[in-house]
């Protein structure tokens, strides 16, 4: 029968039953598993977070060259490339932040709600992850994750604000008070728009979850 | 619990062995043991990982600070003074961040295993009773969370709060005594609120097992 193009075969895979005199064995193997998983993506993450951290002493050490006299003599005022480096730092902060927080975060929450679906089934496996969630506030990570990327973005936005400042381009203590302001609203504003970012995709927001009877 | 021998070289020495797990509440109690000691251990490999990156921002403050000291950045539109003291701001609020994610997400779930494994010992008696001890020892003082919880980071920050004072100081000392003791009895006040903040903070995120001895 000729295959058509459009479907694809999909095979189909043996069923395969434990046998039931291990059945806990089964568990036990699969909570292992779990484990390895949530591992592999906690490891993950901070690999990520260290090429972030590279990527952002990069840019600082970019404004730092900018504003340096050994700079190259462009046709840009060098003032302009720092304030455009401040928006890229902003931006690399975010991108790295979104990517951490929104998609490896997910990954390890599927497989972090795996565990606690299997702690609460069966008592007789330590509840680690029950504890994580209910005495260590768990449910609030992916906001206290994001704790960070907020605070390197802020110190991109206080270096912008900083560069107008000093170079006049708010003349008198009013629009000085204003931009200082504007900062503060900048980095208040971020700070809402990424932490909601953040926690719109955490499932663990809101989950109750009881601790088994010892 | 049945050993599987392998047999390796001429005089028979058996290099490893495979412990075969059968279903029996003792074997499987310690096959959830090793797993749960390998899941603290990539937990102590992360918050490692997380003391490194504040050195190497530490380190780069330095650099950066030594940078602007050596008057190579002519193009700066604030004073080096002023600009040794915001950079120093900014790289306190890197530090802080650090501090945040190490000691009040990763410690939190490394505490929480721990407590997993300590009933897990109190319950089957012939596991190891490594963290049982490990616990006593915490008990007694001999080497409390806080000794390992949040001093590196206060002791980083200490430094940044020193560097920004000095800078305080010696940008205020030539508009008068009265404005450099007002702004440095400020910021003395700020930094001990903060290093003591830190420190209570990092205790407060020790295992949760303590309240419950």
């Amino acid at each position: 029968m000729p295959r058509n193009k459009k479907q694809r075969k999909i095979p189909s895979y043996p069923n395969i039953e434990p046998p039931s005199h291990n059945r806990d064995l089964h568990i036990f193997g699969i909570y292992t598993k779990t484990l390895d998983r949530i591992s592999h993506f906690i490891i993950l993450q901070m690999k990520f977070r260290t090429i972030g951290m590279t990527a952002l002493f990069g840019v600082i050490a970019a404004i730092g060259f900018f504003f340096s006299s050994k700079s190259a003599p462009i046709s840009i005022d060098s003032r302009w490339v720092v304030l455009v480096t401040c928006v890229m730092g902003v931006l690399v902060t975010t991108v790295f932040g979104l990517i951490d927080l929104v998609f490896y975060e997910n990954l390890l929450l599927g497989n972090f709600i795996d565990a606690l679906k299997i702690e609460r089934e069966h008592t007789w496996i330590p509840p680690t992850h029950l504890i994580m969630l209910n005495e260590q506030m768990h449910y609030r990570e992916p906001v206290k994750k994001a704790v960070f990327y907020i605070a390197v973005a802020s110190i991109f936005i206080v270096v912008f604000f900083a560069t107008l400042v000093a170079e006049h381009y708010f003349n008198g203590w009013v629009l000085t008070v204003g931009a200082f302001v504007s900062c503060g609203g900048c980095i208040a504003g971020y700070s809402v728009l990424f932490g909601r970012r953040v926690t719109q995709w955490s499932h663990l927001t809101g989950l109750d979850i009881e601790l088994p009877e010892e | 619990m049945t050993d599987f021998e392998w047999e390796s070289g001429a005089d028979g020495d058996v290099e490893y062995q495979i412990d075969m797990l059968k279903n029996e509440p003792d074997d499987i109690a310690y096959g959830l043991h090793s797993k749960l000691s390998g899941y603290i251990g990539v937990y102590n490999q992360v918050r490692l990982s997380y003391k490194a990156m504040a050195t190497t921002w530490m380190g780069a403050t330095g650099l950066g600070m030594l940078y602007l000291l050596s008057g190579e950045e002519s193009k700066l539109p604030i004073g080096t003074v002023p600009a040794i003291a915001l950079f120093g701001l900014l790289s306190l609020v890197g530090v802080l961040a650090i501090f945040y994610w190490d000691i009040f997400v990763y410690t939190r779930h490394l505490h929480a295993v721990y407590d997993s494994l300590t009933k897990l010992e109190s319950k089957f008696r012939s596991l190891p009773n490594s963290f049982l001890i490990q616990r006593d020892l915490v008990i007694r003082g001999m080497s409390g969370p806080e000794v390992y919880e949040g001093y590196l980071y206060s002791i980083y920050a200490s430094v940044l709060l020193i560097v920004i004072g000095s800078s305080i100081f010696r940008y205020f000392f030539s508009y008068g005594y009265l404005f450099t003791l007002v702004a440095v009895s400020v910021w003395s006040a700020i930094s001990v609120t903060l290093l003591l903040t830190m420190i209570l903070r990092a205790r407060s995120c020790g295992p949760v097992w303590l309240g419950s001895f």
